[in-house]
């Protein structure tokens, strides 16, 4: 059985070597065109638990609960062991399936070499728990990050954007076939999935699966035509950032996994610190929006529900089609991971006083066939509309317009860090 | 709901005028954010107005009806030029001899020079009664008539405006008079405030407040209900889900209306407080306790409290399924108003 981890670990510095071993080994299996050994990849998570009553747990206290036992390195870096299956004696077994590093109180990173499959398999399963989630990097970020930075990194880099639809509520069958298909673990696995397409029946809905792998010069050219021709390359679902520092580059997914493609570990782990401090600038001004009402000066001391997200979907959807959303998204198990009894006010528009069912925090939606307008309490976590507008965009409309309060979401998207090296202190 | 209808409800009325006070996009809003739009920001709902010591002794001496206590349904402030509208909704106009008319002279004493004296900074207020648009001009002659009779008593009235709300077509049209235009600097008689009206389809806004009292209409009044416990519900669970087996919990109907309207609670009138605090505890808490109570020892009511406590793997899991549970139904209807023995411990 491969090892996870350095034997005889004294301090993060042996991590970082040991990836970087093995990065530089898996970046000559690339250019060989042979995957040698898997890939190092991080996991960018969120703690939410503690939004709402103010106390943030330790990673390791919240790992335990999920089955993974911390070892601290240094203060804020951690080995995490877990049950393994070993395929040599088909048994499960203790072992250290990667490391945890705590960037602040709020959001954590989890390195790993384990097989994509496994190491996607158990970060789901921990963001199962209302303490933890996935980052949303939803497609106006990804796109934002493409125009403002990918895109200049050079018209001779290699570039590669995926985009992905699927219209999952247009066709009765197509909800719950999806939903035995996916679950969270399985949402990243399009290859798995295009593999045995033949021999699979197929059925008729719209379903967009792009990848664009091309210089980046002919990509920025051709982008913008096509998305306005073609409204499901709105919706980007992962994208490489060719490193500055090393050949090769980082494969961004949605749900905050990045995928070590150069043979450098530390500029990996810079290239995963620079999009945690994009997304917790961008989590932070959506939450001063979203109740920016609280702050009100004395003596006007009283304060409401802070500015609403409002999407509004290019084309509106069928009866049909809003019919199976209403009725599936507030199911127990569902992509939107809502709760709340809808309450219908016409054959296209239902109100839910309900709840985020993933962080367990109240959120107040409308859902009509021409959008959504979604209130979070104060207090709660920003995330949710971030997760909510990825989520429209990925199975229910591709563009969108959004807003929180009177300012567009393509903007709240762009609140980077002021000062890339005074952010660099968190 | 009938739109013309739903124009004569109070709560949809509240609820629009708060949706108007909201940040929202200039184009694409979901209610025309007229008022934040123009400077204006929420100061209160539904707070009852505090006069100064000399006006209610100046009151007492006119031999006025006038409400002391005068309770409007939303203030808005505009700190740049300390303007504020002090807003009242009406299902239909009322004339001078109405009993509305002593809560009006209330309001428009407190629209007076007293609103400076209680709200500093804020100083030049207008009071706007907003009614169906049919209503509008009877009720602006009805707040001059009260405003005559107050000066005539030597009582300081403040400057009044008059609102209306109509359909047009598939909007809804906001209106208003003269005095509303100066007050704010704007040129138009009216702005259309909500888009896309049909007949099939009811056209409010999510619900940002709703206070029991609010409601003449049963039908109306129930469907409120439902939302408000919807709301209770689902903080109910998020309060409920994190918590570790062995851990006590307990709360109140305060506790969760508290957090369901934001903090509006506690600045509601006794009896609007009552109304809400009994549909939480006799149709949501009691409902709770009776189905749990016999299968489950950590759960009890005592009072208005309902604590929970979890010892056995398994327990927590079957209480949070129920409750999530959609055919697990919360009745709406009113309930008694009998309030909780003091010691009616429920076992």
């Amino acid at each position: 059985m491969r090892a996870l981890a350095p034997p005889n670990l004294r301090d993060r510095f042996d991590v970082y070597r040991f990836f970087n071993g093995l990065a530089a080994e898996a970046k000559e299996g690339l250019d060989a065109r042979h995957a040698r050994v898997p890939l190092v990849k991080t996991f960018l998570l969120e703690h939410v638990g503690h939004r709402g009553n103010g106390r943030p747990r330790p990673p390791a206290d919240i790992l335990r609960g999920l089955g993974a036992e911390a070892r601290l390195i240094d203060d804020h870096f951690m080995s995490l062991t877990s049950r393994v299956l070993n395929p040599d004696t088909n048994r499960t077994e203790q072992q250290t399936t990667g490391f945890l590093e705590q960037f602040d109180e709020r959001f954590f990173a989890y390195y790993t070499c384990e097989e994509s499959k496994e190491a996607k398999k158990r970060v789901a399963q921990w963001v199962q728990s209302p303490d933890l989630d996935y980052v949303w990097f939803s497609s106006p970020l990804l796109q934002v990050l493409w125009d403002m930075d990918v895109s200049r990194r050079g018209d001779e880099r290699f570039g590669k954007l995926t985009f992905r639809h699927e219209s999952i509520f247009e066709m009765p069958e197509d909800f719950s076939s999806s939903e035995e298909e996916g679950e969270e673990a399985g949402r990243e696995d399009s290859e798995e999935d295009e593999r045995d397409s033949d021999d699979r029946p197929e059925v008729e809905r719209r379903k967009a699966r792009f990848e664009m792998g091309d210089r980046i010069g002919r990509i920025r050219c051709a982008l913008s035509k096509l998305q306005e021709d073609y409204h499901p390359l709105y919706v980007l679902h992962a994208l490489r950032i060719p490193s500055r520092m090393v050949l090769g580059g980082h494969h961004l997914h949605q749900t905050g996994q990045v995928t070590n493609r150069t043979d450098s570990f530390e500029d990996h782990r810079n290239t995963v610190r620079y999009l945690y401090r994009i997304y917790k600038s961008v989590l932070e001004f959506t939450e001063k929006s979203a109740w920016h009402e609280i702050s009100h000066p004395q003596p006007l001391r009283f304060g409401t529900k802070g500015a609403p997200l409002i999407v509004k979907f290019e084309e509106p959807l069928t009866q049909a089609t809003f019919d199976r959303w209403v009725q599936m998204a507030f199911q127990k198990r569902n992509r939107f991971k809502l709760w709340g009894d809808p309450i219908r006010l016409g054959p296209t528009k239902v109100h839910v006083y309900g709840a985020d069912r993933h962080l367990w925090q109240p959120i107040n939606l409308e859902f009509t066939s021409q959008g959504v307008v979604a209130i979070l309490p104060q207090g709660t976590c920003g995330n949710t509309f971030h997760r909510l507008v990825t989520n429209i965009q990925h199975y229910v409309c591709p563009k969108i317009q959004a807003w929180v309060g009177s300012e567009p979401f393509e903007n709240v998207v762009r609140k980077w860090p002021q000062d890339a090296e005074e952010s660099n202190e968190d | 709901m009938k739109t013309e209808a739903l124009l004569k409800d109070p709560v949809f009325q509240l609820n629009l005028l708060l949706w108007m006070a909201k940040d929202q996009p200039s184009n694409g809003y979901r209610v025309r954010p007229f008022f934040w739009q123009h400077g204006f920001r929420l100061v209160y709902i539904e707070q009852p107005f505090a006069f100064p010591v000399e006006t209610v002794n100046a009151i007492d001496r006119s031999g006025l009806d006038a409400s002391t206590k005068p309770e409007p349904d939303v203030i808005l402030g505009r700190q740049k030029d300390a303007k504020a509208l002090y807003f009242e909704a009406k299902a239909e106009s009322f004339g001078p001899s109405s009993d509305n008319s002593r809560q009006a002279r209330g309001h428009l004493l407190a629209c007076g020079p007293s609103f400076g004296e209680v709200y500093a900074p804020l100083v030049h207020c207008l009071l706007c009664y907003v009614v169906p648009e049919g209503s509008r001009r009877p009720m602006g002659e009805c707040l001059d008539a009260l405003s005559t009779e107050l000066r005539n008593k030597r009582l300081v009235p403040g400057p009044f405006s008059s609102h209306g709300l109509a359909v047009s077509a598939t909007q809804i049209n906001y209106s208003w008079d003269s005095a509303f235009k100066a007050h704010l600097g704007v040129a138009e008689d009216s702005v259309p405030v909500l888009d896309g009206i049909s007949e099939d389809t009811d056209p409010a806004p999510l619900l940002l407040v709703f206070s029991d009292e609010d409601c003449a209409n049963t039908d109306l009044r129930d469907f409120y209900r439902q939302a408000l416990l919807h709301q209770t519900r689902a903080n109910l669970l998020c309060r409920l889900h994190p918590l570790p087996l062995g851990t006590t919990y307990s709360t109140t109907p305060d506790d969760l209306l508290m957090e369901t309207t934001d903090g509006v609670f506690q600045y509601l009138g006794r009896q609007r407080q009552g109304g809400l605090r009994r549909l939480v505890r006799d149709n949501f808490l009691k409902r709770i306790h009776a189905h749990w109570s016999s299968k489950q020892p950590g759960i009890t009511m005592q009072g208005d409290r309902l604590t929970t406590t979890w010892s056995v793997p398994g327990e927590k899991e079957a209480f949070l399924d129920w409750l999530e549970d959609r055919r697990t139904r919360f009745e709406a209807n009113r309930p008694s108003n009998e309030p909780p023995m003091l010691f009616d411990t429920q076992q």
